[in-house]
């Protein structure tokens, strides 16, 4: 099968899937006790305001008209209204993309490396003391709790040091060094599991390809072992990493939600908190498709990336 | 000894011994599982303990020996540690310590369930779509898919925004969030196994389908689904407590790591030590559960072994075969099962060179 019709069999494989998350998320939040009307209205609200919203959103409709009429409005586009916020939520997204994208491609371009440099280096000395030393940090990372993490860095540099601000998100383009100052410790905090995770697969990878006959082959030939590291055992090991890059999204996404809060940071993940404080319908569905779609994106690139590096794969 | 090895090896059953038993010596020998296996250890007493304490004895045991984790005292707020109050106190002036012995109950019984759902789950949904393939398999893979392609956090706080937060939901939500990723892997294993050579011997013996799926194939591939449930303890832990933190998941008065440091974030200026200790027991039960499951996924994997780096020395050979005392047979049969007879690690073995052609 050419890597076309993979591709094209891939998309139309995440269209179900996408149905599935909208049902899901839908059945979900018409579940929620309440409705967002009552919320938004706060106490004693007049009845006939109330009915007013409901119908004026259509939220008094029957569940099934709702569905398909929801439904009908996605395939023209339309993730959702904010009924809060009075916005679509392709809007609201778009205007909170940045603070997210910027959090998780920072965390992700520090991880990345720091994985790879750290998993070959423990890989070289393989239960050796570097080995050692490099998992058990690994393990460590792992386990951290990330809110945790969150609240000790704030606590150490913005308290106790006071080098750093303890919260709130700059621009970029507004003001590049409070915008820098801003990001550190959102950055490390969601960047630490990622570099354990990553550290250990890149260290079992290299473990196994170390292992392989033509390591040793080459080592036979007396080449150098920093050219085998690097230049042989490198490449093989980075195939099995490349599928794992595209689930990672998930813990990123994940992640971001938790430390946009503590760091009150206005992303995506905080506007999902506060729709589901607010049982802002809109807000939830459109949010979790836009995450699914996310996560099912990143994953159908990273196949597709894996048998671009790798020619000896082929779909069938 | 070696009159007697020949009844040995006639005794041994090899599929046992090749399995769970060879597990658990091999894990002897790793540092790392033994270290994980005596944190959970300890945190299971702590959580029974406390659990007894206040079913049975109306939290007697912790009164006498910290305070009352749920007394408050308007004169001790936010006091910090000292001889009475070793992690200090919170902003009721509740001993911390007492309340970090009773989380341990919460943070392990969502562990336990939660991974419980799952795994069972799971497996159950995954082997059975493997086995029965076609479109049953189509519809349930996709259908857990669904579930897979919601990001884990995002999707247990919805459902706890419906269930309502409280612990049993808690549970509830992280077991269904599980789910997809023991079925991926069990239904891996279940279409590797299903082409090996012993179920067609079980096929042509007239073994039932159910009996070759559950008595056959779901038994050999659950050893991957175990080193999984394990490893995915501490996610599942980390995971339950930041709902806890963001105010989904267990209630107060409920004493729980996570809702504890909810409360702590906003007196981190004043009261540094209850964001700390609360943290710093997630840190420990989490990576005592990590420990544990990196021991046992290397003590499972065939091809590396946790006992070969020591090579015995020439004296302790000379010493062990000059004097027969000591030749330990228990030993012998350790290495046995661990490395030639085992008949799993042959399979193994043969797919490796497989693969490496």
């Amino acid at each position: 099968m050419s890597i076309y019709r993979y591709s094209a069999r891939r998309i139309l494989q995440i269209i179900p899937v996408l149905l599935g998350v909208f049902s899901l998320t839908f059945v979900m939040v018409h579940a929620l006790p309440g409705n967002p009307v009552r919320i938004y209205l706060g106490l004693n609200p007049s009845q006939s305001l109330e009915q007013e919203l409901l119908a004026e959103y259509g939220f008094n409709q029957p569940l099934w008209k709702q569905y398909l009429d929801y439904l009908w409005r996605l395939l023209h586009g339309n993730i959702g209204e904010s009924f809060v916020r009075k916005e679509p939520v392709s809007d609201l997204l778009m205007s909170r993309l940045g603070p997210t994208v910027t959090l998780m491609g920072l965390s992700y371009a520090i991880a990345l490396p720091s994985a790879l440099l750290l998993g070959v280096y423990a890989a070289a000395t393989h239960n050796e003391l570097g080995d050692h030393v490099s998992r058990f940090f690994g393990l460590a990372g792992l386990s951290t709790p990330n809110f945790w993490l969150g609240l000790m860095l704030i606590f150490i540099m913005a308290y106790l040091f006071d080098v750093l601000p303890a919260s709130g998100y700059v621009p970029f383009t507004e003001d590049p060094v409070a915008s820098i100052k801003h990001l550190i410790l959102p950055v490390i905090t969601l960047a630490t599991a990622q570099t354990a995770t990553l550290m250990r697969m890149t260290r079992s990878s290299m473990v196994e390809e170390l292992s392989k006959d033509y390591v040793q082959t080459a080592r036979a030939y007396g080449l150098p072992e920093r050219r085998i590291l690097l230049k042989h055992a490198f490449r093989n090991a980075l195939l099995p990493l490349v599928t794992i890059i595209g689930l990672q999204l998930s813990f990123l996404l994940d992640g971001s939600v938790v430390i946009e809060q503590i760091f009150a940071i206005p992303g995506m993940g905080r506007l999902g908190y506060n729709g589901l404080l607010q049982q802002d319908y809109g807000v939830i569905i459109g949010l979790n498709i836009f995450f699914a779609i996310l996560f099912l994106v990143g994953v159908l690139i990273t196949d597709l990336a894996y048998a671009y590096i790798d020619p000896r794969i082929r779909y069938n | 000894m070696s009159t007697d090895t020949s009844t040995n090896i006639q005794n041994k059953e090899f599929e046992t011994e090749s399995g769970v038993l060879a597990t658990i010596k091999e894990l002897r020998h790793s540092g790392t599982a033994i270290g994980g296996l005596l944190i959970v250890s300890l945190l299971l007493v702590m959580a029974i303990v406390s659990t007894v304490d206040i079913i049975l004895l109306d939290n007697a045991i912790i009164k006498s020996l910290f305070g009352d984790p749920h007394e408050m005292n308007s004169l001790q707020i936010y006091a910090p540690p000292s001889m009475e109050h070793p992690m200090g106190t919170d902003q009721y002036g509740r001993d911390v310590l007492g309340r970090i012995i009773y989380g341990s109950r919460v943070a392990l019984a969502i562990g336990i369930i939660a991974v419980g759902i799952g795994f069972f789950g799971g497996v159950t949904l995954g082997a059975f779509a493997a086995y029965k393939g076609g479109y049953v398999d189509d519809i349930i893979m996709r259908a857990l898919e669904t579930l897979y392609s919601i990001p884990g956090l995002v999707l247990a706080m919805t459902m706890m925004a419906i269930l309502g937060p409280s612990i049993y939901n808690l549970f509830f939500a992280y077991g269904i969030i599980g789910i997809p990723a023991y079925a991926r892997v069990i239904r891996s294993e279940v279409l590797s196994i299903r082409e090996e050579e012993y179920i067609d011997a079980a096929k042509a013996a007239g073994l039932s389908n159910s009996k070759i799926l559950f008595r056959e194939i779901i038994p050999n591939g659950l050893s991957a689904v175990l080193v999984q449930a394990t490893l995915s303890m501490g996610s599942v832990i980390i995971g339950a407590a930041a709902l806890s933190f963001l105010g989904f998941g267990v209630q107060p008065p409920t004493a729980s790591w996570g809702r504890m440091l909810n409360t702590a974030q906003s007196a981190l200026l004043i009261a540094p030590w209850v964001a700390i200790f609360p943290g710093l027991m997630i840190f420990i039960t989490v990576m005592g559960f990590n420990m544990l499951g990196d021991g046992l996924r290397d003590a499972m994997d065939p091809r590396t072994s946790l006992r070969s780096p020591k090579m015995e020395s020439l004296e302790e050979y000379a010493d062990r075969v000059d004097d027969p005392t000591k030749a330990d047979p228990a030993g012998s049969d350790e290495w046995l099962a661990g490395t030639a007879v085992s008949g799993k690690d042959a399979r193994k073995d043969a797919t490796d060179g497989g693969e490496r052609r």
